[in-house]
């Protein structure tokens, strides 16, 4: 119960300082090997709340889903969960028309395969992400950004990888 | 602090029983029916003596559709791997008065990609044909089911999908003396990532896969 306090009492403290950046991405996801033959390109979506430790740095969390179709008409889909962790860098914070900068994620994925009315056992594996972004304000307090995403997620015996268009809005909130 | 840790290691436990890998795109890219490149041959050991050879000859036209064409020993089968599906032409004929009469050809889907467990599809046919002033009924059924991933028994194949195949037919001369003649073929297929067959059970014949050489 004490320990639970401090815990309580140091987010807190914490939260009182903070400058968290909550965000929103979509966009299109393309898989990249030979995994995704009989699949369409995917449909990805992203919620993060970063902490922006500096105007430059920032960090935090989110979790993002992505979708693949089938290629054909069968009705394969893969979908995947992936909750986790990131970071940002940006050059000029604040800047309304270009602020370019880096992300980065990992985390773990969730992966499962329905096809032909059957699924495959889904798959936890780690994975990791790196972009880059160009990012801009839109007014009214929100940020856009857009951006693409290198990401793997690395299985068993041949990892998953995408490439996919990101497309953001975000908007800056103090606690 | 023991409750803690208690909790803490219960969670750990949930979560690693919850976050079982796979290698499951391994699978989606393997091909596991790779019969569109020449050349490939699968030698096949047949259970109570003797062996099998399974070769892709060449490409021709079967059924209006550019193919692939399999030889087995003095038989020839034909296939087609493209748009997320596995076709085979299905060449259906009973022997009648010392004629082989054709029943049925066409393009069926055998397989669909990518595979899951539990997947499941059903193909059938009803056909007649009349000949020597006779009607010959022919229907067939074929209930194709994605059961598990699993290893071949001896261990040799890891990663395959077994497949469960149930397929019925009968012919049906219609004529005096002849009654409705139905077969019934239940088979396991082990299907493993780019080699393709490497295991073929029935209810009389077991077929093993002992050497497979790709080709090109």
């Amino acid at each position: 119960m004490r320990s639970a306090m401090l815990l309580f009492l140091l987010f807190s403290v914490l939260a009182g300082a903070m400058d968290l950046d909550l965000s929103v991405s979509v966009g299109p996801d393309y898989a990249s090997g030979g995994w995704g033959d009989n699949l369409s390109n995917g449909i990805l979506g992203r919620i993060d709340v970063c902490w922006k430790i500096t105007p430059s740095f920032r960090a935090g969390a989110g979790m993002e889903a992505s979708v693949f179709g089938s290629r054909y008409d069968t009705d394969a889909s893969l979908s995947m969960m992936m909750p986790h962790v990131s970071a940002g860098y940006y050059l000029r914070p604040g800047a309304t028309v270009f602020n370019p900068g880096i992300e980065v994620a990992g985390g773990l994925a969730r992966t499962s395969l329905r096809s032909g009315g059957g699924a495959d056992p889904a798959s936890w594996d780690p994975f990791w992400r790196a972009g880059i972004r160009w990012d801009f304000s839109i007014g009214a307090g929100f940020r856009g950004a857009a951006g693409f995403d290198y990401s793997g997620i690395v299985a068993e015996s041949k990892s998953g990888d995408t490439f996919g268009l990101v497309f953001t809005v975000s908007r800056e909130v103090s606690l | 602090m023991r409750t803690l840790s208690a909790i803490l290691a219960a969670a750990a436990v949930l979560l690693a029983a919850g976050c079982e890998r796979n290698p499951l795109f391994f699978r989606l890219s393997a091909d596991y029916y790779p019969v569109t490149s020449i050349g490939s041959m699968w030698e096949y050991a047949v259970e109570g003596g003797g062996s099998e050879i399974v070769t892709v000859i060449d490409q021709t036209v079967a059924g209006e559709r550019t193919c692939y064409r399999v030889q087995s020993g003095a038989d020839y089968d034909y296939w087609i791997n493209e748009s997320g599906r596995l076709e085979h032409y299905e060449d259906h004929r009973v022997i009648f008065n010392g004629y082989e009469i054709p029943l049925f050809q066409s393009w069926v889907t055998y397989l669909e990609w990518p595979l899951a467990v539990g997947s499941t599809r059903t193909d059938s046919v009803s056909s007649e044909t009349v000949t020597q002033g006779v009607t010959i009924q022919h229907q067939w059924r074929r209930i194709t089911t994605v059961q598990s991933i699993t290893s071949t028994p001896d261990g040799a194949y890891g990663d395959c999908y077994l497949v469960h195949q149930d397929e019925r037919t009968i012919d049906w001369i219609q004529t005096s003396g002849f009654f409705p003649e139905t077969t019934v073929v239940s088979r396991n297929i082990w299907l493993a990532p780019d080699v393709g067959m490497v295991r073929k059970q029935t209810a009389d014949s077991l077929l093993t896969l002992t050497e497979y050489t790709p080709g090109s």
